[in-house]
């Protein structure tokens, strides 16, 4: 195998149940787009399909001083919003600080790691970044208490926890069962209908199911949306919008809503 | 407000310290260029394609291009000359419509200096009874301009800097117009129209509209804004967050092993 050529990450599987086990590490799930960085001569940081993510995120090349030569890293790029990572900034290309979190190494001092069990990889991955720095985090994890970690993501608005047996291989583009997400939020599709003023001066979206009313969120504009309505705050033409929420109630509001991306037709 | 100028006023014999001031705003609103992605402003280097480096400001130099392509290089421009020449000196009066608007450059405010009050009110006072303003020449930033000087409103003298009449570009530079045959009742017409849309100039209903929009834009996105990104903030926020995860897991772990519940 070539290791400046693009290889499909590994994906996880939504797991059934969220659950505790000594043989699991857990980590947390990171809104972002999955990004492979390749550094053999020079760098290359490739979408989870394999397009080139360096091209749009030009400032990543400060990667090449931070990452040795001859390494490959799995990592999820993050916009960084507010003490959060925010999807729709990243996907907006906001002027907003753009960070990697590394989560695994493919490659390294020229050898390859498929083969070596997750355990052994995450060594290497913390042997080779011993220390954070501005563009890459390799953030921490725990071993066996998935369940803890869960509620703790949960209490920070994260998205979710990522579970990794230890023992397991790296293999790439497959969706395996040694690798499983638990998820806190729902994602779906509504539409904003109407848009309104606070009194601290920012806009607020009126989310309703797609084609139906009432109101069933009222979500602060995000960040990066910068059409002002002229007249009117009801829209004729509702904004497509996706948004994460944990549930919802008897009545049909979104609890624990925000913003993940839209569309404006 | 700052003043951007100080010197003496020279009339005749008389010379009155001024001080001028802009008297235009700066109508465009201020505006960066930056790098869409980080937010960081973008920065103009002088770069030499020839010797593919960048120029170090002493190492740049001036020079006029000749038709055939040779240049003549141009001595240093001296530095800041000292208050040398620091006298607006008026050359003659006349009527303000003998001086044709378009050579009117910048318009400032000219204030007397300490101990000018009464040559520059008396100077205001005899242009003003006398319907005449003075053509003056003076020395901004390095350069020589002819400049008019006149009363300005109830209590002022407004000083425009000008262009030198030779700038003005001839208008026989363009082809000559052929002679229209015209009725005497298209010219009545046309008459009639002009006198119909006459009306008192009044500044106040003339507002900078195109401004105004893009002032009023500026302020709605205020809520929207955001300081240039900051790489080094981020990543330490990650860390805090790692930390308070941590923290809020020893806490459940520890209230499980005390019996609590969590």
């Amino acid at each position: 195998m070539d290791p400046s050529q693009f290889i499909a990450p590994m994906l996880a599987m939504t797991a059934e149940r969220p659950f505790d086990s000594p043989d699991w590490w857990y980590e947390v799930k990171w809104d972002g787009y999955r990004a492979l960085i390749h550094h053999q001569d020079r760098l290359k940081i490739f979408s989870r399909r394999g397009q080139d993510l360096l091209a749009q995120y030009p400032e990543l090349q400060h990667l090449q001083d931070v990452i040795p030569h001859h390494t490959i890293l799995d990592a999820e790029l993050v916009a960084w919003v507010d003490g959060h990572p925010s999807f729709s900034a990243l996907q907006r290309r906001l002027a907003v600080p753009h960070l990697i979190m590394a989560f695994d190494c493919l490659y390294s001092q020229q050898r390859w790691l498929l083969h070596e069990p997750f355990s052994q990889r995450r060594l290497e991955l913390e042997a080779l970044l011993p220390v954070p720095n501005e563009y890459l985090v390799v953030p921490s994890g725990v071993q066996g208490t998935g369940l803890n970690l869960l509620q703790a993501v949960k209490q920070q608005h994260l998205e979710g926890v990522v579970a990794k047996r230890l023992d397991s291989r790296y293999i790439p583009g497959k969706r395996v069962p040694s690798w499983q997400k638990f998820l806190i939020t729902q994602r779906a599709w509504f539409e904003t209908v109407a848009i309104t003023r606070l009194k601290s001066g920012g806009w607020q979206w009126w989310i309703a199911d797609t084609g139906g009313r009432p109101p069933i969120a009222r979500l602060p504009a995000p960040a990066g949306w910068d059409r002002v309505p002229t007249e009117g705050h009801l829209l004729t033409h509702p904004i497509a919008v996706q948004v994460e929420y944990r549930s919802r109630t008897e009545g049909g509001m979104l609890r624990h809503a925000r913003i993940r991306q839209w569309r404006e037709s | 407000m700052r003043s951007m100028y100080k010197g003496t006023l020279g009339f005749g014999l008389v010379a009155i310290p001024i001080q001028l001031y802009k008297a235009l705003s700066d109508e465009s609103v201020e505006i960066h260029l930056i790098h869409r992605t980080c937010g960081t402003r973008i920065k103009y280097q002088k770069t030499c394609p020839h010797c593919d480096l960048e120029v170090a400001r002493a190492d740049i130099g001036r020079a006029a291009p000749l038709p055939d392509g040779r240049m003549v290089v141009l001595p240093d421009v001296p530095p800041e000359p000292k208050s040398s020449d620091r006298t607006v000196s008026i050359l003659s009066f006349h009527a303000l419509s003998e001086i044709d608007p378009v050579y009117y450059y910048q318009a400032y405010w000219i204030r007397p200096g300490a101990g000018g009050l009464k040559a520059y009110v008396l100077l205001r006072d005899a242009m003003q009874s006398a319907g005449q303003v003075a053509l003056a020449d003076f020395t901004l930033r390095q350069r020589r301009r002819l400049a008019v000087i006149r009363p300005f409103g109830d209590w002022g003298l407004m000083l425009h800097s000008m262009h030198y009449p030779e700038a003005l570009r001839s208008e026989t530079a363009f082809e000559k117009d052929p002679a229209v045959p015209l009725t005497v009742k298209e010219r009545h017409l046309a008459q009639q129209l002009l006198a119909h849309m006459q009306e008192t100039f009044v500044p106040a209903s003339f507002p900078n509209q195109e401004r105004q929009a893009l002032l009023a834009q500026i302020e709605e996105l205020v809520p929207n804004a955001r300081t240039p990104a900051s790489n080094l903030e981020a990543s330490a926020e990650v860390q805090d967050l790692m930390a308070q995860l941590k923290a809020s897991m020893a806490k459940r772990t520890q209230g499980q092993t005390n019996g609590g519940t969590s």
